[in-house]
């Protein structure tokens, strides 16, 4: 059976676990394996880890995972530093090329690390090398475009934002690379709320003026998880969802402070009101969602906006007519009754 | 994770078809006759490269007439804020602006989609009556301040307009921009056959956001043009030194089927080299 790398490390992680707990419970005189139970179970674990780490590069031990940890986060700031390097080269240099090279270069640049992603790919097998030559690929196709505008000045279109959609989808499962999928999900998100902006009426740069533009994207992204399975990238779904509820709970929480942004032709204090409501009812539905679908990202990012629209009401209404002791004193009753809450729900999960 | 040659595939068919999509629109742009190419000179193009970016830029300096005239808003502090002169009512309700919404008083806050800028066609002109009338209005600030000055001759506030008024003249009379936004519409034909010279009027794509002011319970509909899409037009590298060193030239730049701009040949004044590439 094909496995993502997740899995894999999870797995070893396991293994690792269960041999820390048999050397406990030997210790402890509870459970004694034979010989030959022991050495099947080792030798089963072994060629496990084996197989991991051949194919995936795994941590197998604690100090592995450091590294690693240490390596992700090289990698990221690296492809930031590659990425902002090939920008200002261009730029440093673009004046003194005819068009035809500039446009030669333009193509070729993300062509070229396209191949080279690729290449380090099918020799890298930790994927830190590859995901940063993804990362250039992205921001070299980013500058290919844009540029292009520039020398033909060409009108600023939405246009370009589902091409670059397109190819950090394609990139990020091809290196199962979170960065790029968010990178992905933010030119869907700008995308879709700028067309939904343009039936309105409205420019499509001025997309941001109106809040309920994010909702059908919002539902869109929500949507992704649900029906597109992931199997081999464990962690998407969640960065999804996450993202999902980022565009639903931010212009529910802008217009429910700021009622003259929607699109209702309403009075603005009912329409803040109302989304008032809308941001407890769906933080407080996503909590309980999560809960019930062991979705720890929805509940996390449930339980943050809902502390931010509830904090945000205690605000509006006591700042002004509380003593400053008082008012922070009811914010920590808050926070404590919210512990309680949470750890209720905890304690009905583990009986469940 | 997904095969390696469908990634290669489908990774280089989405930059390819990506840059057929752009490369193709920008030759379309430029195919056949331009929709219009106005001879511009120093006056209206002020070039533009910086430190980390070698490419050089020319940004169009247009301006409209305004509809007050005060000693920051021609001359050398002469731009393109404040109000045009010809956008008014009429001309909202003919750009499909919701006039009625704009009247509302202390709505503004309600009604803000009527607020909100539309894409319109922008008609510049150049070198033509607003140009003069703009003139013309500056020659009477001059004589204003002037008549001002007379009366108080020692007051050193009237001296100083009326030296600023003066200088203000004397560069709208040489260095000035003669390239005006006169009109704006929805319909290219239409504007095209109310302006039918292509060296004198070109018409390009912009963003028209409307204003609307209370002055003694009386509401005064107006409104701004928040941006011109054909302002930026890139230099290639064969008309590059045209631009440098600030002596003065002569260029040619053409708008296209999609009103795109691009520079169509330039050289000083007296030398012009093509630069249609």
């Amino acid at each position: 059976m094909q496995i993502s790398k997740q899995s894999a490390q999870q797995r070893a992680d396991q293994i690792r676990v269960f041999q820390n707990e048999l050397a406990q419970l030997e210790s402890e005189g509870v459970l004694a394996l034979d010989v030959g139970q022991r050495l099947r179970v080792e030798e089963h674990h072994r060629k496990l880890l084996g197989l991991y780490a051949q194919d995936f590069d795994i941590d197998r031990d604690q100090r592995a995972s450091q590294l690693s940890w240490g390596m992700r986060i090289a990698s990221f700031f690296g492809a930031l530093a590659l990425s902002a390097s090939v920008f200002f080269l261009f730029y440093q240099f673009w004046g003194w090329l005819t068009t035809g090279v500039q446009v030669a270069i333009l193509i070729a640049a993300p062509l070229l690390m396209l191949g080279v992603t690729l290449f380090i790919q099918q020799r890298d097998t930790s994927g830190y090398f590859a995901k940063l030559a993804a990362l250039v690929t992205f921001a070299c196709f980013v500058l290919n475009i844009s540029m292009l505008g520039q020398i033909f000045n060409i009108t600023p279109s939405d246009k370009a934002l589902l091409p670059w959609a397109a190819l950090a989808f394609l990139l990020a499962y091809a290196s199962d690379l979170r960065l790029l999928l968010v990178a992905g999900i933010l030119c869907f998100v700008a995308y879709v709320a700028a067309r939904v902006g343009t039936w309105s009426g409205m420019y499509w740069l001025s997309f941001g003026q109106r809040p309920e533009n994010f909702f059908p994207a919002a539902l869109l992204l929500l949507a992704v998880p649900q029906f597109v399975p992931h199997r081999r990238f464990a962690d998407f779904p969640a960065m999804y969802r996450i993202f999902g509820l980022l565009t639903l709970f931010l212009p529910m929480l802008v217009m429910a402070n700021w009622g003259n942004s929607s699109y209702l032709d309403w009075d603005a204090d009912f329409i803040e009101g109302g989304y008032q409501v809308l941001g407890f009812v769906t933080t407080a539905f996503s909590v309980w969602g999560g809960v019930r679908r062991r979705w720890t990202e929805v509940v996390n990012t449930g339980v943050t906006f809902f502390v931010i629209f509830l904090y945000t009401k205690i605000f509006d209404w006591w700042w002004d007519v509380m003593p400053k002791y008082l008012f922070f004193l009811v914010l920590g009753l808050v926070a404590v009754l919210f512990l309680v809450v949470l750890k209720h729900l905890r304690k009905a999960g583990g009986q469940s | 994770m997904i095969n390696w040659r469908h990634t290669l595939l489908a990774g280089g068919a989405i930059i390819l078809l990506a840059n057929a999509v752009a490369l193709g629109g920008a030759a379309w742009n430029r195919s056949g006759e331009s929709e219009s190419h106005l001879p511009l000179t120093q006056r209206e193009l002020n070039a533009r490269s910086g430190h980390d970016n070698s490419g050089m830029t020319l940004t169009l300096n247009w301006r409209f007439e305004q509809t007050s005239l005060d000693e920051y808003n021609f001359g050398m502090y002469s731009g393109h804020w404040g109000m045009p002169l010809w956008l008014d009512r009429a001309k909202l309700v003919a750009l499909g602006f919701d006039v009625q919404a704009l009247d509302r008083p202390g709505e503004y806050g309600r009604h803000r989609t009527a607020f909100e800028p539309k894409e319109a066609l922008v008609v510049l002109e150049l070198d033509g009556p607003a140009w003069q009338r703009h003139l013309q209005r500056a020659q009477e600030y001059v004589a204003e301040t002037g008549k001002l000055l007379a009366v108080s001759p020692t007051n050193a506030e009237m001296q100083r307009k009326a030296k600023n008024a003066y200088e203000n003249y004397k560069h709208e009379q040489d260095k000035g921009s003669r390239l005006f936004a006169i009109d704006a519409g929805l319909d290219l034909a239409t504007l095209r056959a109310t302006y039918p010279d292509r060296s004198r009027y070109a018409i390009v794509h912009g963003l028209i956001r409307p204003s609307s002011t209370r002055i003694k319970d009386k509401t005064v509909l107006g409104g701004f043009i928040s941006d011109l899409h054909a302002e930026h037009i890139n230099v290639p590298l064969r008309l590059r030194q045209v631009f440098e060193g600030g002596s003065p030239f002569e260029a040619t730049v053409a708008f296209g089927q999609r009103l795109e701009p691009w520079l169509e040949n330039a050289g000083k004044t007296g030398i012009v080299k093509e630069g249609k590439q």
